[in-house]
């Protein structure tokens, strides 16, 4: 490490000497970068994007065995709810249609089966007669059977609400996803499906392998679409700021390379794109084009200073490297503080973006100086553009004097405005509804909508029961169960093995309602299993295992809020070891209900411990790299301020918690505390050129504050132009982190300049 | 020299026989006008999980079939009749009745098996008509006919039958996109007067992983079942 002295001097540390290896060697630290990048590049074309909740949650959760077992088991339970609205779904254009686009859905590649009104099979019982035959055999084209199709259909719950709404207007068909598959292929192939068929109606797609296709979809285009718009941004900043080609291209030069690096090894590794981590590159982008900025505006200083390009290369680096190693290192901390939340897309974002944050620290210098040693153009020196004559730096040192005048005043604000915002923070609530990623009024939003409202919803529940299913017990158990579980607010269409054995006894038995009940015997019912064989054993197959040792109840929920499925979680829980105690069959609960509640859960039990942890870590660092553990709680200070802005506003706007802004937490102290860093070590240099009181106050926000507000206006600009996405849970996240910004910066050229002006004895180089 | 030229002899006359004449010759080596047997399934399904039943099966001809199960225990006595492709009939001791079964969706399979009723009963290849005339190929070393027939309902079957004794050896049943959906190996034919008769017939269900293997047992040719076998009375005395 250095060791500051007075006006650009310094001693050469570890980073002194990799300054002055850079400019001794620049060609050799340009061709070592070059050689990385040609590495690395390639592996960018391995990218590819996954939208899967599921795959978000840890291994080992209970919810993610019960859907490993339906998918061995049953078949799987990835479902394209594909919606068709029209005039009347009983006309023959209509069932005509319906069966048109159902065969075209089930004989694409990747389709297990498709469930509609034309495809479902039925077991009634007519006389002496057991028929088995689909629920639309045939597309009737007299009135009065069309007549009597809908009084039937629409009389029977098993359909009503199920396939076909209420009023007759929309019909659902249930395209199920071959486990394993690749199901945003399959999407794409029923969209295109929907598309040739659309005639038949209104469609629309819901559903959570079309809500991840969509997600998928939208955030790589948006990725494409919105990055080169945060380096505009950047761009524009940045040549607001330096005026010179290097000061823009070299700090955006330097992230970009840090960004092929990075992206290059997420291929390498074949880490998926998730929706987490699409905010990596706007996150890189904007954080690390911060390092090459403090590096370039201190290499123009001390050109300014009459240094030639090398040895003022050699000094930026020596005096730069310190704080922008300690902001690289605490932003690498907040980063990092996210690995110790349990969903697997915010571990592989905190382990990039810290891989990312560590590449664009080595970048800014070693690549931005070596090409600043090369650059032999004189910078200016206009008299009127001296260091602190400089406006922005006469404004910044103003306001520097002015905060060390009022130093009590503004930390009073400070208090009350973290009061207050902490008392608004309180109202935030995490919330993992993935429907909520779409802008309200958007097709999947729509989509969602009508399922939840007219098809009972578009979530399912899939519970497993283990154990003899043809006892009667068990099975009397699950019908019990069955009946609880309609009793709980929102749960909508549970069905069984249980309801078909009814309807079946039903059947044998001429079709009386008196006979809609379990079989009594376990000879009966096994019997009636073997008679259903004969409707083909995919129809058993859906409810239950050849051997009947496990059987599946699915249930609807006709909400997608994760707080609405954990209160209905725990009834279910409840409910669910009432019904199998002491019993010999033992069941579980899964299906995206369960793996949103676990995403909710997950992210509430740790986002708090990363958050802490991060602040931990950022002390210890600044306290331990400066020898001050009053350092360390004032560079708190600002990060304070700005989680309680942050999470008050999220409160006071009614915004949740999300798998996205669940990371704004550790980022807002990973970013934040830069400012921090860049302050307190530009502070130490100037007290040990001797200055004190209101002229150190003025000096140190004179030459640093320009940076840090350049800085916070470029990520800033950068995330808000994440505003433009098409997914609403990315626009929330760029405008939260572009506050965040505002609050970081204001904290630490506010409080924690006004906290450190208690104490500012001139430190004498010893 | 003579055997070359006989050897030409025969490969000229296969290759001039029609689809139409390999069924006919296989339909004569495995005719029987009734047949008796205790047949042994074995189910393997996708996740390996195996079911045993056993079922004492009585046919006439290529419609009137009887199957009664022996076990499992919670299965014995249920009995099965069919008479023709549209009557069918089942016996549920439990229930103490008989039943027509009718619908659409009726022989989709038989007792959780990959058979459908009508592959337990129909190995006479009857309703096939030749898509392709009679190809002339090796099976497993042995020189077979390959034919691709075509059944009344429009589905296509490619059939390989032994040259040499003209007996069925593998069925694949195809879907609507040509790709084999079912295979149907038949195995150790039993030679009765002058039928020979597969006492193991193992079926794939290519399309969901799982298979059934059948093994008779007893198998009693010809003799002499009456009509009047195949009534409701009768599928109940099966218990």
């Amino acid at each position: 490490m250095n060791n500051y002295s007075p006006n650009g001097g310094y001693r050469a540390g570890l980073l002194g000497r990799c300054g002055a290896q850079v400019a001794r060697r620049p060609l050799l630290f340009l061709a070592g970068a070059l050689v990385v990048t040609l590495a690395l590049a390639p592996f960018i074309l391995r990218l590819r994007a996954e939208a899967d909740v599921s795959k978000m949650l840890p291994e080992g959760d209970p919810s993610l065995r019960v859907m490993a077992l339906v998918d061995s088991e049953f078949g799987g339970s990835d479902e394209v709810a594909v919606v068709v609205e029209c005039r009347d779904v009983f006309s023959p254009a209509t069932l005509h249609a319906l069966d048109s686009l159902s065969a075209a859905f089930a004989a694409l590649p990747g389709m297990a089966e498709v469930q509609g009104l034309t495809t479902l099979q039925d077991v009634r019982g007519q006389g002496d007669d057991v028929i088995i035959s689909k629920v639309i055999d045939s597309v009737p084209s007299d009135p009065a059977r069309l007549a009597a199709l809908r009084s039937d259909v629409l009389a029977d719950s098993r359909y009503r609400g199920t396939l076909v709404s209420a009023d007759g207007t929309a019909a659902l068909l249930l395209a199920r996803l071959v486990p394993g598959g690749d199901k945003a292929k399959t999407v794409a192939a029923v969209e295109q499906v929907a598309r040739e068929h659309a005639g038949a109606g209104r469609i629309s797609l819901s559903g959570s392998p079309a809500l991840m296709k969509f997600v998928r979809d939208w955030m790589t285009s948006d990725m494409l679409k919105l990055l080169p718009v945060v380096m505009l941004v950047l761009v524009l900043t940045l040549l607001l700021t330096f005026r010179t080609w290097y000061g823009v291209l070299l700090p955006l030069g330097a992230v970009l390379i840090a960004l092929v690096w990075t992206l290059g090894l997420v291929g390498l590794f074949r880490q998926p794109i998730t929706i987490v981590m699409v905010v990596l590159p706007p996150v890189l982008v904007s954080v690390g084009s911060a390092y090459g900025i403090h590096v370039v505006e201190r290499w123009e200083h001390e050109r300014r200073l009459g240094r030639d390009p090398r040895s003022a290369v050699e000094v930026a680096v020596g005096n730069t490297g310190l704080p922008v190693f300690l902001a690289m290192a605490t932003t690498a901390v907040g980063f990092g503080s996210n690995f110790l939340m349990k969903i697997a897309s915010i571990r592989a974002f905190s382990v990039f973006s810290v891989v990312g944050i560590a590449f664009s620290f080595v970048l800014a210098l070693t690549f931005v100086p070596a090409v600043l040693a090369l650059v032999r153009r004189d910078v200016k020196n206009r008299p009127d553009e001296a260091e602190h004559g400089r406006r922005r730096n006469r404004w910044c040192a103003d306001w520097g004097g002015w905060v060390w005048r009022h130093r009590g005043a503004v930390l009073l604000a400070g208090a009350a405005l973290i009061l207050l915002a902490l008392a608004a923070a309180l109202r935030v609530r995490t919330e993992t509804d993935f429907v909520r990623y779409f802008k309200p009024g958007s097709q999947p939003t729509r989509a969602a909508r009508i399922v939840n409202e007219r098809f009972g919803g578009m979530m399912q529940f899939e519970f497993v029961v283990e154990g003899d299913i043809v006892d009667p017990d068990a099975l009397a158990r699950m019908a019990r169960f069955q009946v609880g579980l309609e009793s709980i607010p929102h749960v909508t269409k549970v069905y069984s093995i249980v309801n078909v054995l009814q309807t079946t006894n039903r059947a044998f038995n001429g079709g009386a309602p008196e006979f809609e009940r379990l079989p009594e015997s376990r000879d009966a019912t096994a019997q009636y299993l073997l008679l259903l064989s004969f409707s083909g054993s995919e129809f058993l197959s859906r409810f239950v295992t050849s051997d009947y040792r496990v059987a599946r109840i699915t249930a609807r929920f006709d909400r997608q809020e994760s707080r609405e499925i954990a209160v209905a979680a725990e009834r279910i829980r409840s409910l669910m070891a009432a019904s199998f105690a002491g019993s010999a069959v033992k069941a579980g609960v899964g299906g995206m209900p369960m793996a949103v509640l676990a995403l909710h859960q997950n992210i509430q039990s740790s986002q708090l411990g990363s958050v802490i942890t991060a602040l931990v870590a950022v002390f210890l660092l600044v306290a331990v790299v400066f020898r001050s553990p009053r350092l360390g709680f004032a560079s708190l200070l600002p990060i304070l301020f700005t989680l309680a802005a942050a999470f008050g506003v999220m409160g006071a706007a009614g915004l949740r918690v999300d798998v996205v802004t669940a990371m704004l937490g550790s980022i807002a102290v990973g970013i934040g505390i830069d400012y921090s860093c860049h302050l307190i070590a530009r502070r130490r240099e100037e007290q040990a050129a001797g200055f004190a009181g209101e002229e150190l106050a003025r000096r140190t926000l004179g030459s640093v504050g320009p940076a840090i507000i350049v800085n916070a206006l470029a990520v800033g600009l950068g995330f808000s132009v994440l505003i433009s996405s098409s997914l609403s849970i990315i626009q929330q996240f760029g405008l939260l982190v572009a506050a965040t910004m505002l609050y970081s910066s204001v904290g630490a050229l506010a409080l924690l300049a006004a906290a450190l002006s208690g104490r500012d004895k001139p430190r004498r180089q010893s | 020299m003579k055997q070359l030229l006989a050897l030409l002899l025969v490969v000229n006359l296969a290759a001039a026989l029609t689809v139409d004449e390999v069924l006919d010759r296989v339909r004569a080596v495995t005719n029987a006008n009734d047949r008796q047997a205790t047949a042994t399934m074995t189910i393997t399904d996708k996740g390996n999980r195996v079911q045993t039943r056993t079922l004492r099966t009585v046919m006439k001809g290529d419609d009137k079939l009887m199957m009664t199960f022996k076990s499992p225990a919670d299965l014995r006595g249920v009995t099965f009749l069919t008479t023709s492709a549209e009557n069918m009939w089942i016996y549920l001791p439990a229930q103490s009745r008989v039943r027509r079964i009718s619908g659409s969706a009726v022989d989709q399979g038989f007792g959780g098996s990959d058979f459908s009723f009508r592959e337990i009963s129909n190995l006479s290849f009857a309703d096939n008509s030749a898509t392709q005339p009679a190809e002339s190929i090796d099976l497993d070393g042995k020189p077979a006919w390959l034919l691709t027939v075509k059944d009344k309902d429009g589905a296509s079957s490619r059939i390989w039958v032994e040259q040499a004794r003209s007996l069925p050896l593998r069925v694949e049943k195809l879907g609507a996109d040509g790709k084999a959906k079912k295979r149907i190996e038949f195995g150790d034919f039993v030679n009765r007067g002058e039928s020979w008769i597969p006492v193991e017939i193992t079926i794939h269900d290519l399309s969901r992983g799982s298979r059934t293997e059948m093994k008779l047992d007893s198998l009693k040719l010809n003799t002499g079942v009456k009509d009047n076998y195949f009534t409701e009375s009768n599928m109940k005395k099966g218990a």
